[in-house]
Protein backbone atom coordinates (compact mmCIF):
# COMPACT_ATOMS: atom_id res chain seq x y z
CA UNK A 1 0.00 0.00 0.00
CA UNK A 2 2.81 2.34 1.02
CA UNK A 3 4.75 1.33 -2.11
CA UNK A 4 1.77 2.16 -4.30
CA UNK A 5 1.59 5.61 -2.73
CA UNK A 6 5.31 6.16 -3.29
CA UNK A 7 5.06 5.03 -6.90
CA UNK A 8 2.16 7.37 -7.57
CA UNK A 9 4.18 10.22 -6.06
CA UNK A 10 7.13 9.35 -8.30
CA UNK A 11 4.85 9.26 -11.38
CA UNK A 12 3.48 12.65 -10.43
CA UNK A 13 6.98 14.08 -9.92
CA UNK A 14 8.25 12.80 -13.28
CA UNK A 15 5.19 14.07 -15.14
CA UNK A 16 5.66 17.48 -13.52
CA UNK A 17 9.30 17.57 -14.60
CA UNK A 18 8.41 17.16 -18.26
CA UNK A 19 5.33 19.35 -18.28
CA UNK A 20 7.24 22.38 -17.06
CA UNK A 21 9.40 22.25 -20.18
CA UNK A 22 8.89 24.33 -23.25
CA UNK A 23 11.33 25.76 -25.71
CA UNK A 24 12.92 29.15 -25.32
CA UNK A 25 10.70 31.71 -27.06
CA UNK A 26 12.23 35.02 -26.01
CA UNK A 27 14.30 35.20 -29.21
CA UNK A 28 11.15 35.40 -31.35
CA UNK A 29 9.52 38.05 -29.15
CA UNK A 30 12.62 40.23 -29.02
CA UNK A 31 13.68 39.74 -32.64
CA UNK A 32 10.24 40.37 -34.16
CA UNK A 33 9.26 42.86 -31.48
CA UNK A 34 12.18 45.23 -32.01
CA UNK A 35 12.12 44.77 -35.79
CA UNK A 36 8.40 45.59 -36.16
CA UNK A 37 8.64 48.37 -33.55
CA UNK A 38 11.53 50.10 -35.38
CA UNK A 39 9.98 49.47 -38.82
CA UNK A 40 6.65 51.01 -37.75
CA UNK A 41 8.40 54.12 -36.35
CA UNK A 42 10.66 54.49 -39.42
CA UNK A 43 7.61 54.12 -41.67
CA UNK A 44 5.83 56.79 -39.63
CA UNK A 45 8.80 59.20 -39.81
CA UNK A 46 9.31 58.64 -43.54
CA UNK A 47 5.59 59.21 -44.12
CA UNK A 48 5.21 62.35 -42.01
CA UNK A 49 8.64 63.99 -42.08
CA UNK A 50 9.99 63.33 -45.58
CA UNK A 51 8.83 63.35 -49.20
CA UNK A 52 10.04 59.79 -49.75
CA UNK A 53 7.64 58.19 -52.23
CA UNK A 54 7.85 54.59 -50.98
CA UNK A 55 7.93 54.75 -47.17
CA UNK A 56 6.42 51.25 -46.95
CA UNK A 57 9.69 49.88 -48.41
CA UNK A 58 10.87 49.58 -44.79
CA UNK A 59 8.75 46.42 -44.48
CA UNK A 60 10.89 44.70 -47.14
CA UNK A 61 12.98 43.46 -44.19
CA UNK A 62 10.13 41.18 -43.11
CA UNK A 63 10.73 38.27 -45.55
CA UNK A 64 14.44 38.30 -44.64
CA UNK A 65 13.50 38.29 -40.96
CA UNK A 66 11.15 35.37 -41.69
CA UNK A 67 14.05 33.37 -43.17
CA UNK A 68 16.32 34.19 -40.17
CA UNK A 69 13.52 33.19 -37.79
CA UNK A 70 12.97 29.94 -39.72
CA UNK A 71 16.69 29.05 -39.60
CA UNK A 72 16.75 29.74 -35.84
CA UNK A 73 13.65 27.56 -35.34
CA UNK A 74 15.19 24.68 -37.32
CA UNK A 75 18.43 24.91 -35.29
CA UNK A 76 16.52 25.04 -32.02
CA UNK A 77 14.47 22.02 -33.10
CA UNK A 78 17.64 20.03 -33.80
CA UNK A 79 19.31 20.91 -30.52
CA UNK A 80 16.26 20.49 -28.28
CA UNK A 81 16.36 17.48 -25.96
CA UNK A 82 12.60 17.26 -25.57
CA UNK A 83 9.60 18.18 -27.65
CA UNK A 84 6.43 18.88 -25.69
CA UNK A 85 2.80 19.21 -26.74
CA UNK A 86 3.00 22.83 -25.54
CA UNK A 87 5.78 23.53 -28.08
CA UNK A 88 3.68 21.95 -30.80
CA UNK A 89 0.53 23.91 -29.88
CA UNK A 90 2.41 27.23 -29.78
CA UNK A 91 4.21 26.49 -33.06
CA UNK A 92 0.91 25.69 -34.79
CA UNK A 93 -0.73 28.80 -33.36
CA UNK A 94 1.97 31.16 -34.68
CA UNK A 95 2.07 29.43 -38.04
CA UNK A 96 -1.67 30.01 -38.43
CA UNK A 97 -1.28 33.61 -37.20
CA UNK A 98 1.43 34.08 -39.88
CA UNK A 99 -0.93 32.71 -42.57
CA UNK A 100 -3.66 35.10 -41.39
CA UNK A 101 -1.09 37.92 -41.60
CA UNK A 102 -0.33 37.11 -45.23
CA UNK A 103 -4.06 36.91 -45.91
CA UNK A 104 -4.64 40.36 -44.46
CA UNK A 105 -1.69 41.88 -46.34
CA UNK A 106 -3.08 40.35 -49.55
CA UNK A 107 -6.44 42.04 -48.84
CA UNK A 108 -4.84 45.46 -48.26
CA UNK A 109 -4.81 46.63 -51.92
CA UNK A 110 -8.54 45.89 -52.20
CA UNK A 111 -9.68 47.14 -48.79
CA UNK A 112 -7.12 49.86 -48.08
CA UNK A 113 -4.14 49.49 -45.75
CA UNK A 114 -5.81 51.52 -42.98
CA UNK A 115 -8.70 49.02 -42.96
CA UNK A 116 -6.49 45.99 -42.36
CA UNK A 117 -4.06 47.47 -39.79
CA UNK A 118 -6.44 47.14 -36.81
CA UNK A 119 -6.79 43.44 -37.66
CA UNK A 120 -3.01 43.06 -37.85
CA UNK A 121 -2.73 44.52 -34.34
CA UNK A 122 -5.53 42.20 -33.20
CA UNK A 123 -3.65 39.20 -34.62
CA UNK A 124 -0.48 40.09 -32.67
CA UNK A 125 -2.64 40.23 -29.55
CA UNK A 126 -4.38 36.90 -30.27
CA UNK A 127 -1.02 35.13 -30.75
CA UNK A 128 0.53 36.61 -27.61
CA UNK A 129 -2.51 36.22 -25.33
CA UNK A 130 -3.08 32.59 -26.40
CA UNK A 131 0.61 31.75 -25.93
CA UNK A 132 0.43 33.31 -22.46
CA UNK A 133 -2.65 31.25 -21.61
CA UNK A 134 -1.12 27.97 -22.86
CA UNK A 135 2.21 28.46 -21.07
CA UNK A 136 0.67 29.91 -17.91
CA UNK A 137 2.77 33.08 -18.30
CA UNK A 138 0.21 35.57 -17.00
CA UNK A 139 2.00 38.72 -18.13
CA UNK A 140 2.14 37.46 -21.70
CA UNK A 141 -1.61 36.77 -21.55
CA UNK A 142 -2.41 40.22 -20.14
CA UNK A 143 -0.09 42.07 -22.53
CA UNK A 144 -1.73 40.26 -25.45
CA UNK A 145 -5.20 41.24 -24.24
CA UNK A 146 -4.08 44.86 -23.81
CA UNK A 147 -3.56 45.15 -27.56
CA UNK A 148 -7.28 44.51 -28.18
CA UNK A 149 -8.43 48.01 -27.12
CA UNK A 150 -5.50 49.42 -29.11
CA UNK A 151 -6.72 47.55 -32.20
CA UNK A 152 -10.23 48.95 -31.69
CA UNK A 153 -8.89 52.50 -31.17
CA UNK A 154 -6.73 52.25 -34.29
CA UNK A 155 -9.83 51.52 -36.39
CA UNK A 156 -10.89 55.14 -35.73
CA UNK A 157 -7.52 56.69 -36.67
CA UNK A 158 -5.79 57.64 -39.88
CA UNK A 159 -2.96 55.46 -41.20
CA UNK A 160 -0.14 57.66 -39.82
CA UNK A 161 -1.41 57.25 -36.27
CA UNK A 162 -2.15 53.56 -36.81
CA UNK A 163 1.60 53.08 -37.30
CA UNK A 164 2.23 54.62 -33.87
CA UNK A 165 -0.46 52.41 -32.30
CA UNK A 166 1.15 49.38 -33.95
CA UNK A 167 4.51 50.35 -32.42
CA UNK A 168 2.85 50.75 -29.00
CA UNK A 169 1.00 47.41 -29.34
CA UNK A 170 4.26 45.66 -30.25
CA UNK A 171 6.07 47.29 -27.37
CA UNK A 172 3.41 46.04 -24.93
CA UNK A 173 2.78 42.58 -26.37
CA UNK A 174 6.26 41.59 -27.64
CA UNK A 175 9.10 43.69 -26.28
CA UNK A 176 8.16 43.89 -22.58
CA UNK A 177 7.13 40.20 -22.25
CA UNK A 178 10.12 39.23 -24.47
CA UNK A 179 12.57 40.78 -22.00
CA UNK A 180 10.74 39.21 -19.05
CA UNK A 181 10.69 35.82 -20.80
CA UNK A 182 14.43 36.13 -21.37
CA UNK A 183 14.93 36.85 -17.67
CA UNK A 184 12.74 33.87 -16.71
CA UNK A 185 14.60 31.54 -19.13
CA UNK A 186 17.96 32.63 -17.70
CA UNK A 187 16.67 31.99 -14.17
CA UNK A 188 15.41 28.52 -15.17
CA UNK A 189 18.71 27.72 -16.91
CA UNK A 190 20.64 28.76 -13.79
CA UNK A 191 18.39 26.74 -11.47
CA UNK A 192 18.82 23.63 -13.70
CA UNK A 193 22.61 24.04 -13.72
CA UNK B 1 -10.34 -6.48 -5.26
CA UNK B 2 -6.78 -5.48 -6.20
CA UNK B 3 -5.97 -5.18 -9.90
CA UNK B 4 -2.89 -6.96 -11.26
CA UNK B 5 0.10 -4.70 -11.86
CA UNK B 6 1.87 -4.83 -15.24
CA UNK B 7 5.28 -6.44 -14.47
CA UNK B 8 6.96 -4.42 -17.22
CA UNK B 9 5.99 -1.17 -15.53
CA UNK B 10 6.55 -2.51 -12.03
CA UNK B 11 10.15 -1.36 -12.12
CA UNK B 12 11.19 2.00 -10.73
CA UNK B 13 13.22 3.11 -13.76
CA UNK B 14 10.87 1.86 -16.48
CA UNK B 15 7.95 3.50 -14.68
CA UNK B 16 9.91 6.75 -14.33
CA UNK B 17 10.71 6.69 -18.06
CA UNK B 18 7.08 6.10 -18.99
CA UNK B 19 5.90 8.84 -16.60
CA UNK B 20 8.30 11.24 -18.25
CA UNK B 21 7.43 10.25 -21.80
CA UNK B 22 3.62 10.28 -21.50
CA UNK B 23 3.71 14.04 -20.86
CA UNK B 24 5.82 14.95 -23.90
CA UNK B 25 5.75 14.34 -27.62
CA UNK B 26 9.26 12.89 -27.69
CA UNK B 27 12.44 13.08 -25.62
CA UNK B 28 16.11 12.50 -26.26
CA UNK B 29 18.07 9.77 -24.45
CA UNK B 30 20.24 12.29 -22.56
CA UNK B 31 17.17 14.18 -21.36
CA UNK B 32 15.65 10.97 -19.95
CA UNK B 33 18.99 10.05 -18.38
CA UNK B 34 19.28 13.48 -16.77
CA UNK B 35 15.72 13.51 -15.40
CA UNK B 36 15.70 9.94 -14.12
CA UNK B 37 19.25 10.02 -12.78
CA UNK B 38 19.91 6.58 -14.30
CA UNK B 39 23.21 5.37 -15.74
CA UNK B 40 23.45 5.21 -19.53
CA UNK B 41 23.90 1.44 -19.54
CA UNK B 42 20.94 0.66 -17.28
CA UNK B 43 18.71 3.16 -19.08
CA UNK B 44 19.60 1.67 -22.44
CA UNK B 45 18.62 -1.84 -21.25
CA UNK B 46 15.32 -0.64 -19.77
CA UNK B 47 14.43 1.40 -22.86
CA UNK B 48 14.97 -1.65 -25.04
CA UNK B 49 12.61 -3.69 -22.84
CA UNK B 50 9.93 -1.03 -23.26
CA UNK B 51 10.61 -0.95 -26.99
CA UNK B 52 10.35 -4.76 -27.32
CA UNK B 53 6.91 -4.56 -25.69
CA UNK B 54 5.89 -1.83 -28.18
CA UNK B 55 5.40 0.62 -25.30
CA UNK B 56 7.80 3.11 -26.84
CA UNK B 57 9.57 3.72 -30.14
CA UNK B 58 13.28 4.49 -30.33
CA UNK B 59 14.68 6.46 -33.25
CA UNK B 60 18.41 6.70 -33.84
CA UNK B 61 19.81 9.33 -36.19
CA UNK B 62 22.94 11.35 -36.80
CA UNK B 63 22.57 15.09 -36.23
CA UNK B 64 25.64 16.99 -37.36
CA UNK B 65 28.30 14.47 -36.47
CA UNK B 66 26.67 13.23 -33.27
CA UNK B 67 24.34 10.25 -32.78
CA UNK B 68 20.94 11.12 -31.36
CA UNK B 69 18.45 8.72 -29.80
CA UNK B 70 14.86 9.86 -29.43
CA UNK B 71 12.10 8.03 -27.55
CA UNK B 72 8.36 8.34 -27.94
CA UNK B 73 5.43 6.64 -26.21
CA UNK B 74 3.31 4.42 -28.47
CA UNK B 75 -0.48 3.95 -28.03
CA UNK B 76 0.06 0.50 -26.45
CA UNK B 77 2.42 2.04 -23.87
CA UNK B 78 0.04 4.89 -23.13
CA UNK B 79 -2.78 2.39 -22.51
CA UNK B 80 -0.58 0.20 -20.31
CA UNK B 81 0.57 3.23 -18.32
CA UNK B 82 -2.99 4.40 -17.77
CA UNK B 83 -4.05 0.90 -16.63
CA UNK B 84 -1.04 0.73 -14.31
CA UNK B 85 -1.91 4.04 -12.67
CA UNK B 86 -5.52 2.90 -12.25
CA UNK B 87 -4.33 -0.36 -10.70
CA UNK B 88 -2.04 1.53 -8.30
CA UNK B 89 -4.94 3.78 -7.32
CA UNK B 90 -7.04 0.71 -6.53
CA UNK B 91 -4.33 -0.35 -4.03
CA UNK B 92 -4.55 3.02 -2.30
CA UNK B 93 -8.34 3.35 -2.48
CA UNK B 94 -9.52 -0.30 -2.54
CA UNK B 95 -13.18 0.70 -2.28
CA UNK B 96 -12.93 3.09 -5.18
CA UNK B 97 -13.29 6.12 -2.91
CA UNK B 98 -11.83 9.39 -4.23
Amino acid sequence: MNDAQKQLEMIHEMMNKSQREFQSASFYYLFWGWLVFISALVHYLLLTQTNFTHPYAVWATMPIAGIISGIYAAKQQKSSKVKTYIDEAIGSLWLIVAFAFFGLIAMAPALGIDKVYPFLILLYGIGTATTGKITGFKLLYISGLLTFPLAVASAYMNFDNQLLVLALAIFISYIIPGHLLKKKELQMANSDA
Amino acid sequence: MFEKLDPLLHSQLRLAVMSLLVGVKEAEFNYIKEKTGATAGNLSVQLNKLKDADYISITKEIVGSYPRTTCKVLPKGRKAFSEYVNALSSYIHPNGNE
